[in-house]
């Protein structure tokens, strides 16, 4: 469980996080989203106990992040948005020295690197340098640090920046694999990644929280009404003037108008799908499509960070 | 302290993989063997004086050489964070360090006992100076590599941290040689801060507890100023 309360963190005059307050459950995939600058690493150095905050406190698994910041380190896993590695190591002796220094017995630490080398599809490197690694071999690497003591928190810092989709989406099963056994927080500011991957999404601007919760629901707020896309077999003129006097409409659109048929976009508050199929057939205007049309989480995005 | 000891024993295995680390040790080895071979031959004499007199001003090049990386790669490619959300506390992760330095160190110091070992086969060495001789090393190297580490935590590029390093540890071999111009009193005070002085008296074969505290208390000095300044670094 993490609990956030009033998290405040200042560089000079720069106000990076402004206040922060949440909780993520145990067992949730919590997504931070925002876009870059919003504060999102800035905060989960907080969580791990890298940076003290300015103001405001939290409570990572139970462990304050500066009363128990030992405790703290031991029972997260952490994967920053750099990823730093040791180059001159071999991946095996990376993750056998982070074992080590995380005080695992060799006898623990042995099954433990046995059990994630697989599970982060690193067989095929094992034996070589990271430095001589590719950047999605790297990123898979940091992961397999971040859970080799099995934690019960994991927090990561933009895991799939710069790869490539496949690598992408090798590391997004990796993480819904996870999710299954622990408490994920990531910071990512790819939308996809967070619909895929989170079971609930924060979105932050300019270091304070702007929305709360599953992708669906942040969708739903932000859609106050109905969007129709309706195309017609008719010029736009007379249809728009019909469509615009029903009831309960808001908002009616030419979104394309060619070879006699038009393309409205209709937004209402209530669902008017009957009322604009009997003006239609009224006026003899058949109908090509009408689209139910919803809001993305790309759109909440782009309309609470602007 | 099985934290530092961990974190040493995994820098040190780093060190170990860098080139530059068997480069910096043949340089001193080469020097070091020739100052104790040059003597033996050219003058038919046997000691070791020629071999460690010179010892403060090589290591014023060998440690921050050795050390300049310790913190600045660190910080460079961001690995700092990494060890830092270990379970270690930051006074783990500056003694691991240093242990590092002293364990490598150590390693070429035991290589020059050679030297001594060659004496005892051509000539009749005095034990109790080697014994002094060898704690003022071991005393000099552990003052340096605070040192070095001090500078290496100062900043992210290595060159810089070798300067600074460079400097401090010039700064105290030189205090022997300004005393010599300064007022009887004031020259004594400053004489007791130069490596010289401390390493000469121990190298005699005197072991005064005086110079051991200057070897400890230069290294505390130095290392607690490390920490400082590493844990400042957290809270800008």
């Amino acid at each position: 469980m993490i609990e956030v309360a009033q998290l405040t963190k200042t560089y000079g005059s720069t106000v990076a996080l402004d206040h922060v307050s949440f909780v993520v459950e145990p067992g949730e995939v919590v997504g931070l989203l925002g876009p870059n600058g919003a504060g999102k690493t800035t905060m989960l150095k907080m969580l791990t106990g890298y940076l003290p905050p300015t103001e405001g406190s939290a409570r990572v698994a139970n462990c304050d992040i500066l009363e128990q910041a030992l405790d703290l380190r031991r029972r997260i896993g952490y994967l920053p948005e750099t990823n730093p590695l040791y180059e001159e190591l071999a991946v095996y002796e990376s993750l056998e020295w982070t074992a080590r220094l995380r005080g695992m017995m060799p006898a623990e630490y042995d099954k433990a690197i046995r059990q994630v080398i697989p599970v982060c599809g690193l067989q095929a490197v094992v034996g070589k340098d990271i430095a001589h690694l590719s950047k999605g071999y790297r990123q898979r690497v940091g992961l397999a640090q971040a859970i080799l003591h099995d934690p019960e928190i994991l927090i990561l810092d933009e895991p799939t920046s710069g790869l490539d989709p496949n690598q992408q989406l090798e590391v997004l099963q990796l993480i819904q694999m996870l999710k299954l056994k622990k408490t994920v927080l990531l910071s990512t500011h790819i939308l996809s990644e967070a619909q895929a991957a989170c079971d609930r999404v924060l979105i932050i601007h300019k270091g304070k929280i702007v929305a709360d919760g599953t992708p669906a629901l942040l969708r739903e707020r932000m859609s106050s009404g109905q969007r129709l896309v309706l195309e017609l077999k008719a010029p736009s003129g007379a249809p728009m003037e019909i469509l615009s006097r029903l009831p309960g409409i808001q908002h009616v659109t030419v979104q394309k108008e060619a070879d006699s048929r038009t393309v409205f976009l209709i937004e209402s508050q209530e669902d008017l799908r009957e009322a604009i199929f009997e003006a239609t057939v009224q006026h003899h205007w058949p109908i090509l499509q009408m689209t139910p049309e919803t809001y993305s989480l790309e759109d909440v995005f782009r309309e609470l960070t602007k | 302290m099985k934290s530092s000891l961990t974190l040493a024993r995994k820098e040190l295995a780093i060190m170990l993989n860098t080139p530059a680390t068997y480069v910096i040790s043949v340089v001193f080895m080469l020097i070091t063997g020739w100052l104790f071979v040059s003597p033996l031959f050219q003058v038919n004499q046997s000691t070791l004086d020629t071999f460690f007199r010179p010892l403060p001003l090589i290591f014023t090049f060998l440690v921050p050489a050795l050390t300049m990386r310790s913190f600045a790669e660190e910080f460079k490619t961001g690995t700092i964070e990494y060890l830092s959300t270990l379970p270690l506390e930051d006074h783990d992760i500056v003694l691991g360090k240093y242990l590092a330095a002293m364990g490598l160190l150590g390693l070429l110091i035991a290589f020059t006992l050679v030297f001594p070992v060659v004496l005892f086969f051509v000539g009749r060495p005095d034990p109790g100076q080697l014994v002094g001789v060898y704690v003022s090393i071991v005393g000099l190297a552990s003052f340096f590599s605070a040192i070095g580490l001090f500078a290496s935590v100062t900043t992210r590029n290595q060159v810089v941290a070798f300067i600074i390093g460079f400097f401090i540890c010039f700064l105290f071999f030189l205090l022997n040689r300004v005393a010599d111009f300064m007022p009887g009193l004031l020259a004594n005070f400053v004489r007791g801060f130069s490596v010289d002085e401390h390493f000469d008296a121990l190298a005699r074969g005197v072991l005064d507890t005086r110079d051991l505290l200057y070897w400890a208390t230069g290294t505390i000095f130095f290392l607690t100023a490390c920490l400082s300044v590493m844990q400042s670094k957290k809270w800008r």
